[in-house]
């Protein structure tokens, strides 16, 4: 296995860099990591091969601007999504459908996990769409913009947030089905892959979480900044939070953060845009303003695997598996998007 | 990609006060800039432009429900998107809905990180409709903090309504907000540069404009235009309220007898600088040049005016001519009447509870003490307390500090050596219910 272990030296190894015409906005991996979607502030979408970088596809998606792309499980199908609030739907032959949606931008997009359904966030709207993007289903309008989007329970739910909460939806009718409300501005959702705990980062720099079991809730404070990146570590034991130049990350082993100290990594030189974990292994990812990427595997080290330097800020980062491959793309405002192999 | 920060320009008013029409001039205009506009309602006409963005007014409580920290979600959202296209825009134009409260629109500027690291609050312009304001004024707490927040008042539609009546608006909007540039418009025909990049929130470019901004508007309360011909005249004086009066006599300029407000503008410097000592029967010249009337005996006091050269002539007086009962006399004794007169006092009308209170402090002030009166005043009031400004003369430094703040919400930066200005602290505070006394008292105990 060549997954980031304690005991394995991993070495992150550049193993391509693209550059794109506009700020990069949005960045995916196919479900079979085999290839990653690259999307831009100028409309074009770039399919690249994972492992070398090759050109695979480009598109003129949106000219107002791509903000979400999504891939079909198991499929080469990408939904793409952006400022002229057209879902577009691109196969091996280029576009195969384009659905607009009157309201305004879509800001994010998620496949059920059996690929059979779409669903798009507009505005406080949910839309569903089926796998040719015909438009199935609305939501009535939500509080305010969902800032949040997740799939759980095996796809029969859908998992939002916005101002004033969380909100489970039916994802066949879209109707909230449960809600966890709080009094606050929740900008930024992780869900954790075992679907037990529902994360917000909120505007009034703090975290907050829900046990779906009970509804037991629980607030983390003391940040600097406003927590805007949330991840869960695929064995759904930590919650790595942006929100100030150090990643914090909570445990949520065994009876949770809740009188714990969580692990305070050695802080980047600037504030943290974006944290991810690796979908496998216990590798973490961190990229901060200063465009200074950090590779951890908490809590086993708490000192860095790997420290690079990018020169511009980071502007997103995507991980995706290929068999036991962990594969990582960083994007910078710069506009270079670099892949690499762990 | 640039590091400068993009400036915004915030465009509040009434349904009907012309917004749409200003941002579709300052759209037209040839400035060279490149302008994106976010747009919060579909204003009187169409706006038309390649990035405009329409925004859904989402205004956030923070948990603790203060409205002092009340932000734009949506603007959040918004302007973090468009600073990935920078590179396509200059500056920002945000229009807000008619009703909108300025207020969570500029604590977004001061709240949200990632709006700070990108963009700067160069302004907030309040377009006033001239005929409607003040129904506007009395029925709606909207309307007078929109006043209230302005960096610029652009009193639009003048046509329709009366001179005397655009005198007593602008005196009451100015017994609002004595802070804020006035100007007047008919179809929001403001010079661009009187909008856009005007610093409002940057005191060193403000100052650059207006130096005395945190003084009244105007240090005199009274204008009047004389037709005089060449000979011996008297300025006469009765006993007054005070025992001396600056004032200016000059030769009005090509335009200025038929707009008192250009000769003011042109003149007002003069009332910064130092004033010749007058007594009664000693002349005064009518030239550019402040005087001080003394007016500290009793009974009549006359001074002297010769003219040389006839003509139409400027006298601005510190206070209203009818305070002393003063007027020019003829040779022969007659009374001259001003052909034209304007009056330049701020109105201090009781219904707007909303008024500005400027605070001037000489001696350096302890920092320690200063912040925490600060920070106590604004817990305690910073609801009805919407805009602060000001220098700070602070004991431990010899730079200037500059402050300004919204609410709640301070900031203060160094804005470098005194050099040759006079050190002393000076403070607007705009705001609703405002207790001047208490506050003068306040910032004096901060005085180390």
């Amino acid at each position: 296995m060549r997954g980031v272990t304690a005991t394995a030296d991993a070495a992150l190894d550049e193993a391509w860099s693209i550059a794109t015409d506009e700020y990069p906005t949005a960045l995916a991996f196919a479900s079979d990591g085999r290839c990653c979607a690259i999307g831009d502030a100028g409309g074009t979408v770039v399919v690249v091969d994972a492992a070398e970088g090759r050109v695979l596809a480009r598109h003129s998606a949106d000219a107002a601007g791509v903000l979400a792309l999504a891939w079909q499980p198991g499929t080469r199908r990408l939904a793409v999504g952006g400022q002229s609030g057209v879902v577009a739907l691109y196969g091996a032959d280029g576009c195969e459908a384009e659905t607009p949606l009157d309201g305004g931008w879509l800001e994010r997009l998620a496949w059920q996990p059996d690929g059979r359904r779409l669903v798009a966030v507009q505005g406080r709207t949910l839309h569903q769409l089926d796998a040719d993007g015909r438009r199935l289903a609305s939501s009535a309008p939500q509080a305010s913009t969902l800032t949040g989007l997740a799939f759980r329970a095996g796809g029969r739910q859908i998992v939002t947030c916005c101002y004033g909460g969380v909100a489970v939806h039916d994802a066949g009718s879209l109707a909230v089905t449960r809600r966890f409300r709080w009094n606050g501005s929740l900008i930024a959702l992780a869900l954790s892959p075992n679907d037990r705990v529902v994360a917000a980062g909120l505007q009034d720099a703090t975290v907050h979480f829900w046990r779906f079991a009970d509804g037991r809730d629980a607030q983390m404070s003391g940040y600097a900044m406003k927590p805007k990146s949330l991840a869960f570590s695929a064995d759904s034991q930590w919650l790595a939070t942006s929100g100030g130049p150090a990643v914090i990350v909570w445990p949520f082993d065994g009876r949770g953060p809740e009188g714990r100290e969580p692990l305070l990594l050695p802080e980047h030189p600037a504030p943290v845009e974006w944290v991810a974990y690796a979908p496998r292994s216990a590798g973490l990812v961190s990229g901060c303003r200063a465009g200074e990427l950090r590779l951890w595997v908490p809590p086993v080290r708490r000192e860095p695997l790997a420290v690079k330097p990018l020169g511009h800020a980071v502007a997103g980062l995507a991980w995706g598996a290929d068999g036991d491959d962990e594969r990582l793309a960083v994007a910078d405002a710069g506009g270079t998007v670099r892949g690499w192999t762990l | 990609m640039s590091t400068a920060k993009i400036p915004v320009t915030v465009l509040t008013g009434f349904l009907g006060a012309g917004k749409t029409t200003l941002l579709n001039r300052i759209l037209a205009e040839n400035h060279g800039q490149r302008i994106a506009v976010i747009e919060n309602e579909f204003g009187e006409i169409g706006v038309d432009q390649d990035l405009v963005i329409d925004a859904d007014e989402e205004v956030f409580e923070m948990n603790n429900g203060c409205i002092c920290c009340t932000v734009r979600g949506d603007l959040i959202r918004i302007l973090g998107n468009l600073v990935r296209r920078r590179d396509r825009f200059d500056r920002v134009v945000l229009e807000t809905t008619g009703l909108a409260n300025p207020g969570p629109v500029a604590q977004t500027f001061f709240v949200d990180d990632d709006v700070r690291e990108a963009y700067a609050l160069d302004g907030i312009v309040t377009l006033v409709d001239a005929a409607h304001v003040h129904q506007h004024l009395d029925d709606s707490e909207e309307a007078r903090e929109q006043i209230a927040f302005a960096d610029v008042l652009v009193l639009n539609k003048t046509d329709l309504a009366s001179p005397e009546r655009l005198d007593g608006l602008e005196r009451r909007l100015r017994g609002m907000n004595a802070m804020a540039r006035l100007q007047r418009a008919r179809l929001a025909d403001v010079p661009i540069a009187e909008v856009l990049g005007i610093g409002g929130f940057d005191l060193r470019r403000a100052l650059e404009h207006k130096p005395t901004f945190l003084a009244p508007e105007y240090p005199f309360e009274w204008a009047g235009v004389y037709a005089l011909e060449a000979g011996r005249y008297e300025l006469r004086v009765e006993d007054g309220p005070d025992p001396a009066m600056t004032m200016v006599l000059d030769a009005a300029r090509p335009g200025e007898a038929d707009d008192l407000r250009r000769a003011a503008e042109r003149l007002f410097r003069l009332f910064s600088g130092t004033a010749g000592d007058v007594r009664p029967g000693e002349r005064l010249a009518p030239e550019p040049r402040l005087y001080e009337l003394a007016l500290g005996s009793t009974g009549t006091k006359r001074f002297v005016i010769e003219i040389a050269t006839p003509g139409e002539y400027l006298l601005l007086t510190q206070h209203r001519p009818e305070e002393f009962a003063l007027e020019v006399r003829d040779s022969r004794g007659a009374t001259v009447a001003p052909r034209a007169t304007r009056e330049f006092a701020p109105e201090h009308s009781h219904e707007d509870a909303v008024g500005s209170i400027s605070l001037e402090v000489e001696p350096a002030l302890d920092p320690t003490r200063f912040r925490s009166w600060l920070g106590a005043l604004l817990r305690e009031q910073g609801t009805r307390i919407y805009r602060t400004k000001g220098f700070l003369n602070l004991a431990d430094t010899d730079q200037r500090t500059v402050l300004q703040g919204v609410h709640m919400l301070v900031d203060t930066e160094s804005l470098g050596p005194w050099g040759e200005r006079p050190r002393r602290t000076q403070l607007v505070l705009i705001g609703k219910e405002l207790d001047r006394e208490a506050l003068e008292a306040g910032l004096r105990r901060c005085v180390a």
